[in-house]
């Protein structure tokens, strides 16, 4: 047999070396203090009903050029809402704020299993309803900004479709409306997934579970290289931090209320109702002609869970003559965690609100 | 065998043998306590016994004494000897039943060589597993499905469909597993060509660094062919179905369990969570007409 020539021993004895290395100054910053609390900026609940809250951000230091209308922002039901506010200066609310912009955000909370009835009707047109009157009660408007993120997108465009008169703007970001494409792994699955079965089994869907097939989703990237790069990193406290903030955001998945599950997996993902304007809620059909607001639909170019395909149809459908697409170079968390993306969507929200704003002035 | 070894063997001779040796205990039963039997008394009380104790003594005595009588001897004697007759009546058939299933369940583990002999070891762990599922739902699963008699019968087939339900989620989690695996295994050998390829030319990367992202480069594109193939999605369905299968049998069992201890089962919360659901939205939906009409 033929030595292959391949010098392992050189190769091993580097690798062996490098760990070393980090694994002595990783000592220091892994037994030392390491500051990894997220959700830092300080905001009071202005409205609660059952496990939802209401947040309101203090508006310090507000520019003396600031959006008139309050933007509030829908965050998904999968995961928390505290990734847009993951650490200080890395943080989608407090730009918001040094921007002159009054920021509520709805807090899903945990659902338990007395949840588990609670639909995607309940959610629009209770919570979500809900939170934007009493938001217009606070300022005295008749429409508000809204802000929504992924499913939390979703429902943005169920309710500016049901209730188009109390919303002004409506951004839509990294948000599924066209669900009938076989780009997005999550897409092709969800397809394959029996919804009565398992909202008939286990009531909520567990955050774990899901979060379970996020990971499967890439699990080269987000079971592996994912450690390999924190342990090739682990003697930069900065680095840690941010991972360990990341992991603690990541896998702080509170459970989905099980109805709400199996209509949105049945009727969006499976049956692609809403981007055809035959969705059904409270019994009103989701009709996209009715979002005559203008639209602004942010989405990632190399999103895996939410592709581009099943975001840039929207604009088209819908009734607005006022809208615009932006694709940005980043994934599905990039577009908010990324310090260059961030360089780009914020100030891009702002600079669109703002002339709307002056707009109507 | 020989014949007296049958004979001693056969259980009705030995039940018949049985029977008439309790046939003869009763029989000398009455002759063993004197019929004369008075209570002791002592000094100073009407009896040396408590109350309770007396009262027992003179009911033993009572029973004793009738049953020793000839007429009441022979008439129980009579129908106890009928006994092993009707009672071997409906017992052998059972027997006979049980051994033939027996038999049947014997004669099915022999059949197991039959799926082994087309064992194909192209690729072992596949055929495995299938060989093995095929093996389990054709030749083991009915016997968990036989229908269960008798008071007990819900409680034994709950338990024997949690088993059943078991054993589908192994293989089922066994076949994910090993999809799962594959890229891995077809990384390995991709990586390693590539590296010999790669040490013939002079130009293999002496950077750990650099091979690991050629290794972790291949590995992802496996992961992304193998999670888009018909086989993977059918897998992951079958899987994520055997799991919920799995998971309701074990609560209905679970349920049966916690009603015996009176704690309240998932179903009876369950459905106080829709009461409590359909009560709440009614509420809100009573609140907003007073609003409304409060307005006007």
């Amino acid at each position: 047999m033929t030595p292959s020539g391949v010098p392992v021993d050189l190769i091993l004895s580097k690798l062996a070396e490098s760990t070393e290395k980090t694994h002595t100054r990783a000592s220091d910053v892994l037994l030392g203090p390491i500051a990894t609390e997220i959700a830092q900026t300080p905001y009071d609940v202005v409205y609660k009903e059952d496990r939802v809250k209401l947040k309101y951000y203090h508006p310090e230091n507000r520019p003396n050029s600031h959006v008139q209308t309050p933007l509030l922002i829908i965050y998904a039901l999968i995961n928390r809402e505290t990734m847009l506010d993951l650490q200080p200066g890395r943080s989608v609310v407090q730009n918001f704020l040094d921007n002159g912009i009054d920021v509520y955000m709805i807090d899903w909370g945990y659902p338990s299993q007395k949840d588990k009835y609670i639909t995607l009707d309940d959610h629009v047109n209770g919570y979500i309803h809900n939170a934007v009157d009493t938001i217009r009660g606070r300022h005295s408007v008749s429409s508000i900004n809204i802000m929504g993120i992924c499913m939390g997108g979703s429902m943005s465009v169920m309710f500016a479709s049901l209730h188009p008169d109390k919303v002004k703007n409506l951004i839509t970001t990294v948000t599924p409306s066209n669900f009938d494409t076989d780009k997005g792994l999550l897409h092709v699955w969800m397809k394959h997934i029996d919804a009565d079965q398992l909202v008939d089994t286990y009531g909520n869907i567990s955050g774990d579970f899901m979060n379970f097939g996020f990971l499967l989703l890439n699990p080269a990237r987000l079971m592996l290289d994912k450690y390999v790069g924190f342990m090739e990193n682990m003697e930069d406290r900065e680095f840690v931090e941010n991972f360990v903030r990341m992991e603690k955001w990541i896998f702080d998945s509170p459970d989905v209320p099980g109805e709400t599950f199996r209509q949105f997996v049945k009727d969006c993902y499976q049956k692609n109702l809403l981007i055809q304007s035959r969705l059904e809620l409270g019994g009103k059909i989701v009709d996209l002609k009715n979002l005559t607001m203008p639209l602004l639909n942010i989405y990632g170019k190399y999103d895996h869970l939410v592709p581009p395909e099943a975001c840039e149809l929207l604009t088209s459908r819908v009734g607005s003559t006022d809208t615009e697409d932006v694709c940005l170079d980043t994934g599905h968390i990039g577009i908010y965690v990324s310090s260059k993306t961030r360089k780009e969507f914020v100030p891009k929200i702002v600079k669109w609100l703002k002339q709307r704003d002056a707009e109507s002035d | 065998m020989d014949e007296s070894s049958g004979k001693s063997l056969d259980p009705a001779a030995w039940f018949n043998l049985w029977m008439k040796s309790a046939s003869e205990a009763w029989s000398a039963m009455p002759q063993a306590i004197p019929t004369g039997f008075t209570v002791p008394k002592s000094e100073g009380n009407d009896s040396a016994l408590p109350k309770w104790a007396e009262d027992q003594v003179l009911s033993w005595q009572s029973l004793v004494s009738l049953m020793g009588h000839p007429n009441t001897l022979a008439a129980s004697l009579q129908d106890i000897s009928r006994m092993p007759e009707s009672f071997f009546s409906l017992i052998f058939p059972m027997l006979t039943s049980a051994a033939e299933i027996h038999q049947k369940h014997m004669g099915q583990m022999g059949k197991a060589g039959d799926f082994l002999s087309s064992f194909n070891f192209k690729d072992p762990e596949k055929l495995a597993l299938d060989q093995w599922s095929a093996l389990y739902d054709q030749e083991f699963r009915k016997f968990l499905n036989i229908p269960q008699l008798g008071l007990t019968r819900q409680y034994q087939e709950k338990t024997n469909r949690l088993m059943d339900r078991f054993n589908l989620l192994q293989a089922a989690l066994a076949d994910f597993l090993r999809l799962l695996y594959l890229p891995f295994e077809k990384t390995q050998a991709d990586f390693s060509q590539k590296l010999v390829e790669a040490a013939e030319k002079n130009e293999i990367p002496k950077d750990p660094k650099a091979q690991y992202m050629i290794w972790l480069k291949m590995l992802e594109g496996h992961y992304m062919t193998l999670f888009k193939t018909p086989e993977y999605l059918a897998c992951l369905s079958k899987t994520i179905s055997a799991s919920a299968e799995y998971s309701m049998a074990k609560k209905s069992l679970m349920d049966d369990l916690l009603k015996t201890m009176s704690i309240p089962s998932s179903d009876a919360i369950e459905g106080v969570y829709k009461e409590m659901y359909d009560m709440k939205k009614r509420i809100k939906d009573l609140e907003k007409i007073v609003k409304t009409l409060i307005q006007r």
